[in-house]
């Protein structure tokens, strides 16, 4: 291809040819008198890459706060917005034995009300800033979110973020409404297919046991027993200086971010070191199916995977583009497989999660429940393929530039930046991770990625996760209607079945 | 690919007003081909990245009854190759390109296609996006047909019937444009419609709705100004104009006596939905209605949040917007409850919140808020460059309802001049007892 030649020119000064001369038209066929040449003739060949620009992902600066806290970041003066994210470690991996949920209502309890501020108070003082104040907790972190104006805006607003961050008030009346708030989300979830596909798939290959194994929310009967003490307990020991970074993208300059957040952050007490708590390795797994019944549906929604691998790990880079490959495009032979084939699904895709300890590889599709079976059957056999056949080096380069040549897409707004860079204090990447996962991903050799394909797409030990029906009657294309037993025929797929 | 119907933010539009902070400037030009295709080019050259978004004045709203699902169902065709671009090879080039961004969505009044891609690659995007406007029929057989009818059909199954709440969504929307307005039915139409489309019908359609001097072409980001507009032309200029289609009567709606439904779904939690149809797009009241939505549930800090949330705490969640259609926007307030909570009761609770904003309007300060948040969202939007509302997605969005891409500073200065009494004047207008529909959804077996 032309692009390795033209790698290294800067290629805003080119002038492409077209643009110079007429089109050239196709040669003619051979001279048939009758036959005009076609004017369009020209577009059977799809024009290639022009030469391509010079860019590289942004790095990280680095300033650090007083007491040591460290803020990474990206300027970006295009707008007059500034998007700052408080990392804690305090996700649900820090959840107390059998206080799932915990985590995460610490977080969303946070701008429910600090000392001097009512929860109603907090949201009408951001908005009239013309700010969005959120707090949530994920897996790795608790995340403190804040999307203001630059200029005389930002410094009301990044105090909103501190009242928020250092004084949250844990009231009781207001820790009951959240509770309740909590345990109603839990309900309505039940209600969404995906998201009951999603708890099972995670407790099945974890157990119930793993700070992986239950949803970050928690479930109904954990987060009925927390207790406003609880929340007290784990943000008095997690939420300080110590265990705490900044990521900030948008119009102003490090020093800038740096005098704003030290005059609001910097007083933070720097608290007792809290090891990280140990990674514990999920069982490995011999295929099988799970289902759990979802009365009535028109589709079946499907999970199947297996663990997948920190983010630091080194095998990261061919994890990941090994599952471009496979289960990550549009072009991918499971999504072909499903949707373009077969027409069974809307889409079929798969991936490795980001994740400190471990995560999943996982493909995710719902197929038309009286295909529910067969395809499952499919997504195993392209796994069983892509575990047999290691990809090509033309397979790996499509993958590869999918990653690689859309890099720019993830810094085109200051929340997405600033979203992207809490990698860094997350999984404890440098400021640099994003010039270092590229190149790392550039140098996967073919062996590599088979290995990975190998390793994470062995077909005997995928979870399958199926919510759906038990069985669905379907037009039998005769005028007539036909009923297909789902879980006998997911039972006749041999694998050990298990009925949730 | 999406469809906007239910899902659509109204794009919110504008810029910030408060003290100190510059307004960015949305430079742009417009021309147009001797094909009556119309071109928007805005330069920004901080990413090497560029997108291609193009908007065809054709939606749910062109169907004729029985036919419903036509556009969305193009969105897919659109996809799956055309005289020059073989079959499935849409997504893989672009894929393989590095294409961050690739999709399509179908509303009442449009329906548009976007990519944004490595600048490199912008001749790419082009020859796509003029090869399907140009040569599509070439290569429609019944077979791409049929795959594709099944593909939707799956994709209705996933976004709709497989979604709590999904269907009462759908026949909440039928109860504001009832038959036979062209809005009747869904975006992504129904099964039997789908079922019985011809490949005659199809092509038909396409012809009608789809050549250049129907559509509109930007292209925002980094490109070469130098060479731009010649390489729009070699890919876009020899695709013949075709007859302009006649403008399709977009009846207003006039609902006299209220409309109820209550429906029962597998859903865990009650709900309600409460709808209006108000003023066409960018007419009085839309920009009241826009922040009224605003005052009543945008924040924690809003009227049905602070009453229903926070100190009833009868609802789980509750949802506010005006939803701007050239044929009559529609103002939805959705309120779901906690557990344990009905329909009725929900309803209740919420009915006097929202009236209460007729009798009591908004203080200064609460519509104060409600502008700077509009207008901060909206500067948020443009810094993405092309769709779901970003940069070349505003742009054509102007262009359409109103001919004029640059019409930012006109919207900020139409939502800067609402006033508390103006607000007061289009719920009094449009949110009344005898105009609305109200949807009850229970879960199945009661409330839990």
């Amino acid at each position: 291809m032309k692009r390795i030649a033209l790698a290294l020119t800067l290629a805003l000064v080119v002038t492409p040819a077209w643009a110079k001369k007429k089109p050239k038209e196709a040669p003619a066929p051979a001279p048939v008198p009758a036959a005009p040449v076609d004017p369009e003739a020209w577009r059977a060949t799809p024009p290639g890459p022009g030469p391509e620009r010079a860019w590289t992902a942004p790095v990280a600066q680095v300033v650090t706060l007083s007491n040591g806290i460290p803020v990474y970041v990206v300027p970006n003066p295009a707008f007059p917005l500034v998007s700052v994210r408080l990392h804690v470690g305090a996700g649900r991996v820090a959840n107390p034995a059998g206080k799932a949920g915990l985590a995460s209502l610490t977080a969303d309890l946070l701008d429910e009300g600090t000392s001097t501020r009512t929860a109603s108070k907090i949201a009408s003082e951001a908005s009239g800033l013309g700010a969005v104040l959120t707090t949530a907790g994920g897996d790795e972190s608790a995340t403190v979110s804040l999307d203001a104006l630059g200029g005389d805006a930002l410094g009301p607003a990044l105090d909103l973020m501190a009242d928020v961050t250092l004084r949250p008030a844990f009231a009781k009346a207001e820790f009951a409404r959240v509770q309740a708030e909590t345990l109603a989300a839990i309900e309505e979830a039940k209600a969404e297919p995906r998201d009951a596909a999603v708890r099972t798939f995670l407790s099945q290959l974890y157990g119930a046991a793993h700070p992986y194994g239950t949803p970050a929310i928690g479930t109904t009967a954990s987060v009925k027993a927390l207790k406003v003490e609880d929340v007290k307990k784990l943000y008095q020991g997690l939420y300080h200086a110590g265990n705490a970074a900044f990521v900030v993208s948008g119009a102003l300059t490090p020093e800038e971010a740096k005098t704003l957040l030290d005059a609001r952050f910097g007083k933070w007490a720097k608290g007792a070191q809290v090891p990280a708590p140990a990674a514990v390795a999920a069982a490995p797994i011999k295929t099988r199916v799970v289902f759990v019944e979802q009365p009535g549906a028109v589709q079946s929604v499907l999970r199947i995977g297996t663990v997948g691998l920190p983010r630091t790990s080194p095998d990261y880079p061919a994890a990941t583009l090994t599952a471009t490959h496979t289960a990550g495009m549009f072009s991918s032979r499971i999504n072909m497989n499903l949707r373009e084939e077969k027409g069974w699904s809307y889409g079929a895709y798969g991936a490795f999660t980001d994740s400190r300890d471990g995560g999943v590889f996982s493909v995710r599709t719902s197929v038309q429940a009286d295909k529910t079976a067969p395809a499952v059957a499919e997504v195993l056999k392209e796994l069983a393929s892509a575990a047999k056949t290691p990809a090509t080096a033309a397979d790996l380069t499509v993958a590869r530039d999918n990653i690689l040549k859309s890099l720019p897409g993830y810094f085109e707004t200051n929340e997405a930046t600033a979203n992207a860079f809490l990698e860094v204090p997350r999984f404890g990447l440098g400021p640099d991770s994003f010039v270092a996962t590229a190149k790392a991903v550039g140098a996967v050799t073919p062996a590599e990625a088979g290995a990975a394909a190998a390793r994470w797409f062995d077909p005997a030990r995928q979870l399958v996760v199926v919510v759906g029906p038990k069985s669905v009657t379907v037009d039998d294309g005769k005028g007539g209607t036909t009923t297909v037993d789902v879980v006998k025929s997911l039972q006749d797929l041999g694998y050990e079945f298990v009925a949730l | 690919m999406r469809k906007t119907l239910l899902l659509a933010l109204p794009l919110a539009l504008a810029l910030p007003a408060v003290a100190g902070t510059p307004a960015p400037e949305l430079k742009f030009e417009k021309y147009e081909l001797p094909n009556g295709l119309e071109v928007i080019l805005s330069e920004d050259r901080r990413l090497p990245l560029v997108s291609v978004n193009l908007w065809y004045h054709v939606g749910g709203k062109d169907e004729v009854p029985g036919r419903s699902g036509f556009a969305h169902l193009f969105e897919h065709i659109m996809f799956q190759g055309s005289k020059n671009v073989p079959e499935d090879r849409f997504f893989p080039m672009l894929e393989a390109a590095g294409a961050p961004l690739v999709n399509g969505t179908t509303d009442f009044d449009r329906t548009n296609y976007f990519e944004t891609v490595p600048s490199n690659q912008l001749e790419l995007a082009l020859w796509l996006e003029s090869d399907r406007m140009g040569w599509l029929l070439d290569t429609l057989t019944q077979e791409r047909l049929d795959n594709q009818k099944a593909v939707v059909r799956k994709e209705r199954q996933q976004s709709i019937e497989n979604v709590p709440y999904g269907s009462a969504e759908e026949q909440f929307f039928k109860a504001l444009f009832p038959a036979p307005h062209p809005y009747n039915g869904v975006v992504i139409g129904s099964h039997l419609d789908l079922e019985a489309a011809t490949l005659e019908d199809v092509k038909g359609f396409f012809r009608t709705f789809y050549p250049p001097n129907n559509a509109t072409l930007a292209i925002v980001g980094d490109y070469d100004p130098a060479t731009i507009k010649a390489m729009v032309d070699r890919y876009f200029g020899s695709i013949p104009k075709g007859a302009e289609p006649a403008p399709t009567k977009l009846p207003p709606v006039a609902h006299t006596k209220e409309t109820r439904l209550a429906l029962t779904d597998e859903v865990e939690l009650a709900k309600v939905f409460f709808g209006w149809v108000g003023p066409r797009s960018f007419e009085p009241g839309d920009a009241e209605l826009t922040l009224a939505a605003e005052v009543l549930a945008g924040t924690k800090s809003s009227r049905l949040h602070e009453a229903l949330v926070l100190k009833q705490q009868v609802a789980a969640e509750v949802k506010a917007y005006q939803y701007p259609l050239q044929a009559g926007s529609v103002f939805v307030v959705e309120v779901q409850g906690r557990p344990g909570q009905t329909p009725d009761a929900l309803e209740k609770a919420a009915w006097p919140i929202i009236e209460g904003l007729r009798t009591t309007p908004p203080s200064a300060e609460e519509l104060d808020r409600a502008k700077r948040s509009w207008q901060a969202e909206t500067v948020r939007q443009l810094q993405s460059l092309g769709g779901f509302g970003g940069r070349a997605d505003l742009l054509n969005y102007y262009n359409h309802h109103l001919g004029d891409p640059g019409y930012l500073p006109k919207d900020v200065a139409r939502i800067e001049a609402v006033t508390p009494a103006a607000v007061q004047k289009a719920l009094t207008d449009v949110v009344k007892v005898d105009s609305r529909v109200v949807v009850h959804v229970s879960p199945v077996g009661g409330a839990k």
